[in-house]
């Protein structure tokens, strides 16, 4: 699995938070719950205190307690406390609140001694304490057994609500900790993000190189990225200057050899002479589809119109005496990711084939939807024949053999399309020549 | 018409100068860029013929250099590869027109033709006269109907005339676009020439086609037929 490092460091932090603050939360909830019990137990002890303070004897010796007594909670009927007094399995004394409630008759207990325990009675629970003592009276000795019980519904509260507290707390704490971790993260992983968002603007050609201005952790890596582009693009100039030179050299030589045919008087030196024109068109058409780069990753968008224009101008200046008038339908911050010579054989070819053919009108137009580029290139011309748009698109095949270069042309057209990923479609122009559309 | 070519390979060079001299255009040769551009500042020269790939100075340079002098004649660019920015390149530097390596001689010349005309404003290559007919691209000269006989400097003697039909030619102009620059000079021969043009031009006396203008020079003096942008 491909997780970011982003997600890998938020996710385990949030275990061990989560991990954490589990454990810490119940640590806590069980200390807290051993405390309320040792209270319960303190305090019930108290009331034993309290009732043994409160009893007093009379006339018969008999022990004897008021009917109501300090402690409200053991007065009122609805309450969770509750007090009983027996001597002999007999009751005593009981507290107005047991009045729904009896308590367990156990008087076997060791004097002096106190004891809890726990106790059901009609499904709730209650804590229970127990203490024997023995009163001395002119008549003799005599066991009383004194029991106090509380209802457990008080400490499941106190714990329930410190649960509940505890709990929001704790999620609390957790979730500001996530979200302090996530900036932080945010922050950390900065530079990072920067070098890939500075990838992604030199792929779309809007940044040249990655700048050096990195944390010392990532600007080795900056360094050697550039370091990169620069070896690729060093490269790719060497191979094209070698190839230029290539074709240099052979081209110079054929032209002496051609020139050398003309002024012999041979019968066959027309055969010669095309034979000789075939060679070139082949060591061109080589040497051109060697040298087209094709489409580069990291290649920089190029301004479409400022080509065209000079193209277009360069060629109205050739054909001077054509009178053409060409319009242009490209938006001036129109850009294309092809490489620049590219682009250039690429218009060049087809708009030097508008001007040839066209009588007085050529209009180029080019639009953009989401990334498909189209490029149109019309003429007033005679046009293409329909049977013939495929044929013309073939290698070496020309639609007119008087006008040397034509077929050629648009096969080289063809072959940089290839390397974009193109492609090239002939229709009848409303100007009632040919349409080219090239769709990259 | 005097031309001047700059091509550093030598055979090019040399069937260049003669394929153009075999056609009757004076021609300079340059085998560099610096030579070129020399020549072509200081000669009076027609058009050019330049490489793009020259040694010491580009023939980019070159051709930007001229324009920066104010040269206007036509340069025409060889280039041998076919590279479209190349071509650009020469044409944005002030080249008018360009061949790509290997050409058909047919083809230079035919450009070559056709710049020199567009150079001077005349669009079409036949020109008409009254009775009299010039073609700049078979190299003849007709007077109703007949072709005339006529030697290699004669007619560049009419076609320099024609193509300058606004303008007094000197003698010395019309020697110096005729021969080369090594050539010996003599004012008298345009003199001779001009009188056997008249007679073979005019045998009536009536057209005129050649006017002397007393110490100044000749002036063609028929205005064309066909062609509207004179």
């Amino acid at each position: 699995m491909n997780i970011s490092i982003h997600s890998r460091i938020l996710f385990s932090a949030f275990i061990i938070l989560i991990l954490f603050m589990g454990l810490t939360g119940i640590v806590l909830d069980s200390a807290f719950r051993a405390n309320t019990k040792n209270l319960q137990q303190e305090n019930l002890r108290t009331q034993i205190y309290t009732l043994l303070a409160t009893a007093e004897l009379d006339e018969n010796n008999n022990l004897y307690l008021p009917a109501e007594i300090t402690e409200p909670r053991l007065n009122a009927v609805e309450s969770t406390l509750f007090a009983r007094v027996s001597s002999d399995n007999k009751t005593i004394w009981r507290s107005k609140s047991t009045l729904n409630l009896k308590l367990p008759k156990n008087e076997a207990r060791p004097i002096g001694q106190f004891n809890f325990s726990d106790i059901n009675i009609e499904n709730q629970s209650f804590t229970l304490l127990s203490f024997s003592t023995v009163w001395v009276t002119e008549q003799g000795e005599r066991t009383y057994y004194f029991q106090i019980a509380e209802n457990n519904v008080v400490i499941d509260n106190q714990n329930t609500l410190f649960r509940k507290n505890l709990w929001f707390w704790l999620s609390g704490v957790s979730l500001l900790l996530i979200i302090i971790q996530t900036l932080i993260l945010r922050w950390g992983l900065k530079p990072l993000r920067q070098v890939a968002e500075s990838l992604l603007n030199i792929e779309h050609g809007t940044e040249l190189r990655l700048k050096t201005s990195y944390p010392k952790e990532i600007n080795p890596l900056a360094i050697n990225l550039n370091r990169l582009l620069d070896q690729s693009e060093q490269q790719l100039k060497r191979y094209r200057e070698a190839l230029g030179n290539m074709a240099h050299s052979l081209k110079t030589p054929i032209a002496v050899l051609q020139g050398i045919l003309t002024t012999e008087k041979i019968q066959q030196k027309d055969i010669a002479k095309e034979q000789l024109f075939t060679i070139n068109d082949i060591v061109d058409y080589q040497l051109q589809r060697a040298s087209n780069i094709g489409q580069v990753i990291l290649g920089k968008a190029i301004l479409l119109k400022p080509i065209v224009t000079k193209i277009v101008s360069s060629l109205e200046k050739v054909h001077k005496e054509k009178n053409i008038e060409t319009s242009f339908f490209i938006a001036d911050d129109f850009s294309i990711k092809f490489n620049e010579g590219d682009l250039f054989e690429l218009l060049g070819n087809l708009i030097e084939n508008a001007f040839k053919w066209s009588n007085k009108k050529i209009k180029i137009s080019a639009s953009k939807k989401n990334n498909n580029i189209q490029l149109i290139i019309e003429d007033d011309g005679p046009g293409i024949n329909k049977e013939k748009y495929d044929d013309i698109l073939l290698r070496g095949q020309r639609a007119d053999q008087s006008i040397p270069g034509h077929g050629l042309g648009l096969a080289m057209v063809k072959d940089i399309l290839l390397l974009y990923k193109g492609s090239i479609r002939i229709e009848k122009s409303e100007l009632n020549g040919a349409k080219i559309i090239i769709a990259i | 018409m005097r031309i001047l070519i700059i091509e550093d390979e030598p055979h090019l060079r040399e069937q260049l100068h003669k394929l153009l001299k075999q056609q009757g255009y004076a021609v300079d040769i340059a085998e560099d860029g610096e030579t070129g551009l020399f020549q072509g500042s200081e000669y009076p020269i027609d058009l050019a013929i330049v490489d793009l790939g020259l040694p010491k100075l580009s023939g980019t340079e070159v051709i930007q250099k001229w324009r920066e002098l104010n040269k206007d004649f036509p340069i025409l660019i060889l280039t041998a590869r076919g590279k479209w920015q190349d071509k650009v390149e020469g044409l944005e530097a002030g080249a008018d027109d360009y061949l790509v390596k290997p050409f058909h001689n047919e083809e230079l010349l035919a450009r070559t033709r056709a710049l020199l005309r567009r150079a001077v404003g005349i669009t079409q290559p036949v020109i008409q006269f009254e009775s009299i007919c010039i073609n700049t691209s078979a190299q003849t000269v007709n007077v109703a109907g007949e072709q005339l006989e006529l030697t290699a400097y004669e007619y560049k003697v009419i076609e320099y005339l024609v193509m300058h039909m606004d303008k007094v030619i000197s003698k010395s102009e019309l020697t110096e676009h005729i021969y080369e620059q090594d050539f010996d000079r003599d004012s008298n021969v345009i003199e001779v020439f001009i009188g056997r043009l008249r007679k073979k031009l005019d045998p009536t006396g009536e057209l005129k086609p050649i006017a002397t203008l007393r110490g100044r020079g000749y002036r063609w003096n028929l205005a064309a037929n066909n062609n509207e942008n004179m």
